[in-house]
């Protein structure tokens, strides 16, 4: 019965896209049809098939395959829901759910748009939904049943029974989704043919959404890769990981590109391009993520002909797109040449970094791929090749973002601009030598990212003294303003946290019978017992240590090792104590004789690798919501 | 200047810049890829001192010897063996008679890992290894 509904549904919701779709052809008769009526249609249709499988989860209806492959009765409900997209079909489920939700809502709320234009924008929107429908009916059915009807599922991978599982994957698909709509409001515009400020105007609200998602979507995951892999790292450089960062670079850059487009009137064809680049990118991530081309902690088994679909899916929208725009390419008339030394000179140059940053990681992620097919060698790209490639790029952007928005429009002189740069470069300096007195071990690129981190926060709120008057003109600031100067901060913070994480981290990894203590900076950790648990599906140990500080007890801290019988598989649970500016990590491994094996780590400024996170996804609100929301 | 050479200095100057980066990519790229190779390859290959590889296979049962923090065991192509010895912690996964990759290099024939990677799908294989094992 769920199946019918499903597969009903589904159907439904690709007939009503087609149709939407079809409507390009009356763009020019003099009534447009509204496409309000078969937007809402389609929301509600692939609402309605989502709802359905969450149903067969909850219920534990395993005549469908999807759900006997990867739920149990024995499953807690929280992991029955999110178990929903913790799979293949279902997280491409998800894709097209957040695809008519964006549809949905810029029909719905979206009040700027003149109706052809919507229309248009809503009917290519609706391709895209119509596209990955198909993929979904013809490869990727969640809706298929088997009969005779097992009497227990398969189980969650355990990794993914984990709150993270909520939250990462929903909010990623926001971003990566939403630049589809960017992508749509651009193939749009050429029917009129002019990208203009008002434009600009009109993508920069989803683009900022988009982005805000994205950067959450991000640090959520890699929240949850540092607490539930146990390996006390927050980002490994694995492909998929790149997958989200690529879309993620390219609507940062976007981002910038359109403020130059909507203040300047400039730099039409670039922004174009990055709108198509943007989507390309977040296709192509969904085709790494998906395919299981490439080797990762992600890919969860694949199947080939998925992949070749998806390629193929890619390779449509991303020639097409740029052959568009190669053909128009003439039409768009460029008006402007910029200064270098200038507001849109700075944010050509974050644009052009930002690119190359892209390059590089698109480089170091495909070049496997590529070696694997011409040569059969099986290579990887380590790490480091990403850590020297990125800290290089970043470098130079973190420098001029700081002062980027103090520049003026149009020219600016840059002898006065430096000299106003002196307090900023000052307190740099002063908290890179208290750094260098405090904590003088590490390496001296720990003090050059200590340093970046200060002068752009420093900056960020000069600029922001500068232009409140030093506080007194708060009431006037531009929301917009306060968005940026918050996200900024966030970059800052940002920063330090992964300095710190990456170069101050201490590391011990020790064998301990009860009773034993280990010491890691200040701090003692007692090892005080060792207790077995009882989980709903799972059993496994529970260790308890307590922190110390300079002999002051701090808290009790519990690791666990579990043991899932479903799926034989071991999943680690680290106990972290966050004090704000670091953490204490604890993992547990196994039993060696009379003792365990535990992996601690002291790794300074970690936190603020998410609370600068989270700044940047509150400022890109903050903008969105002023530019989404105002009166005019 | 003419806007038209004003324009061209301005792709010129683009064009360049990225072929920088492409050179200065390809170069960092050559000095940080791992190759991968199961326990037959790597008896064949002549490794240069300390070059880094990978190594995969199935973690022969009955072979892992534990020492406090220290670890020996043995990877198998079901054709050739590989000793390895690692100190520090393993992944979750990681399992008598199921798949592995470690990253390291050989010193005389015992290969000294660095990292033991926990790379599966759900089958346990990752597929790497399974490309080269059973194909």
């Amino acid at each position: 019965m769920v199946a019918i509904i499903g597969n009903i549904s589904l159907i439904c919701a690709a007939l009503l896209s087609f149709y939407q779709f079809l409507n390009i052809r009356n763009i020019n008769k003099v009534r447009v049809l509204n496409p309000d009526r078969t937007i809402s249609l389609q929301f509600f249709f692939v609402l309605t098939a989502f709802f359905s499988l969450m149903y067969a989860y909850v219920v534990s209806d395993f005549s469908i395959l999807n759900v006997y492959q990867n739920s149990h009765t024995a499953k807690p409900l929280l992991y029955k829901i999110t178990g929903v997209w913790g799979n293949h079909e279902g997280s491409m489920l998800l894709w097209v759910l957040v695809l008519v939700f964006f549809g949905f809502l810029i029909s719905k709320y979206d009040k700027r748009l003149d109706l052809p234009y919507k229309t248009l924008t809503l009917s290519f929107q609706s391709l895209i939904t119509f596209i990955f429908l198909l993929f979904i009916l013809l490869s990727s059915n969640p809706f298929i049943v088997i009969s005779p009807v097992p009497i227990n599922g398969q189980g969650l991978n355990p990794l993914l029974q984990d709150p993270g599982l909520a939250f990462h994957p929903p909010n990623l698909y926001i971003g990566y989704v939403g630049l589809s709509i960017v992508f749509s409001f651009t193939i749009a515009r050429f029917y009129k043919g002019n990208f203009d400020a008002s434009w600009a105007k009109l993508i920069k609200p989803w683009v900022l959404l988009s982005w805000s998602f994205l950067t959450l979507g991000i640090s959520l995951g890699s929240w949850w890769a540092y607490y539930e892999l146990g390996w006390g790292g927050f980002w490994f450089w694995d492909p998929v990981e790149n997958a989200s960062l690529m879309p993620w670079l390219c609507a940062t850059a976007l981002l910038h590109s359109t403020l130059v487009l909507e203040k300047r009137n400039a730099l039409k064809k670039w922004t174009i391009f990055l709108a198509f680049l943007s989507f390309s990118f977040s296709l192509i991530g969904t085709f790494l993520v998906r395919s299981g081309i490439i080797t990762s902690v992600h890919a969860f088994a694949s199947d080939p002909t998925r992949g070749v679909f998806i390629l193929m899916i890619c390779a449509f929208f991303i020639f097409s797109s740029f052959i568009l725009l190669a053909k128009k390419a003439g039409s768009i008339k460029e008006e402007k040449l910029i200064s270098p030394i200038s507001k849109e000179g700075a944010i050509v140059f974050n644009n052009l970094l930002m690119i190359a940053l892209l390059l590089t990681i698109f480089i170091g992620t495909i070049y496997p791929i590529f070696l694997e097919i011409f040569t059969g060698d099986q290579i990887s790209v380590g790490p480091p090749y990403f850590n020297l490639t990125a800290t290089l790029i970043m470098i130079p952007a973190v420098l001029v973002m700081s002062f980027a928005p103090m520049i003026n429009w149009k020219k600016d002189d840059l002898f006065g601009l430096l000299s106003r740069l002196k307090t900023v470069l000052f307190l740099s300096l002063l908290v890179t030598f208290i750094f260098f007195y405090i904590n003088f071990q590490g390496p001296i690129i720990a003090l050059v990212g200590i340093f970046l981190a200060a002068w752009l926060f420093f900056g960020t709120l000069f600029n922001f003294f500068e232009k409140t008057n030093y506080l007194k003109k708060l009431k006037d600031l531009n929301k917009t303003y306060l968005g940026m100067t918050v996200a900024h901060l966030g970059v800052a913070i940002f920063i330090a946290g992964i300095t710190g994480s990456t170069l101050w981290k201490v590391e011990k990894i020790k064998t301990l019978k009860i009773g034993e203590k280990v010491l890691l900076n200040n701090y003692s950790l007692n090892f005080d017992k060792i207790k077995k648990i009882r989980g709903k599906n799972y059993i496994g140990h529970e260790a308890e240590f307590n922190l110390y500080k300079k002999n002051k007890f701090i808290k009790t801290l519990k690791p666990q090792k579990r043991f899932y019988p479903v799926q034989e598989f071991a999943t680690t649970e680290a106990a972290i104590y966050s004090r704000g500016i670091s953490d204490i990590y604890i993992a547990m491994s196994e039993p060696v004789d009379d003792s365990w094996l535990f992996r601690f780590h002291y790794s300074p400024l970690t936190p603020w690798i998410w609370i600068g996170s989270i700044m940047a996804f509150i400022g890109g609100i903050l903008s969105f919501s002023h530019r989404m929301f105002k009166r005019k | 200047m003419t806007p038209k050479r004003k324009r061209f200095y301005i792709i010129f100057a683009t064009f360049s810049f990225f072929c920088f980066v492409v050179g200065a990519i390809l170069i960092v790229l050559q000095d940080n890829i791992l190759f991968f190779y199961t326990p037959s390859e790597i008896l064949q290959k002549n490794l240069k001192q300390n070059e880094k590889v990978r190594l995969g296979g199935l973690v022969e049962e009955n072979s892992i010897i534990r020492n406090d923090i220290k670890i020996n065991f043995t990877i198998t192509d079901l054709k050739k063996t590989m000793e390895v010895s690692y100190e520090g912690i393993l992944p979750d996964l990681f399992r008598e008679g199921q798949g592995v990759i470690v990253q390291g290099y050989l010193k005389n024939n015992i290969f000294e890992a660095s990292e033991v990677l926990a790379k599966h799908d759900e089958n346990y294989m990752p597929p790497e290894i399974k490309k080269k094992l059973y194909n």
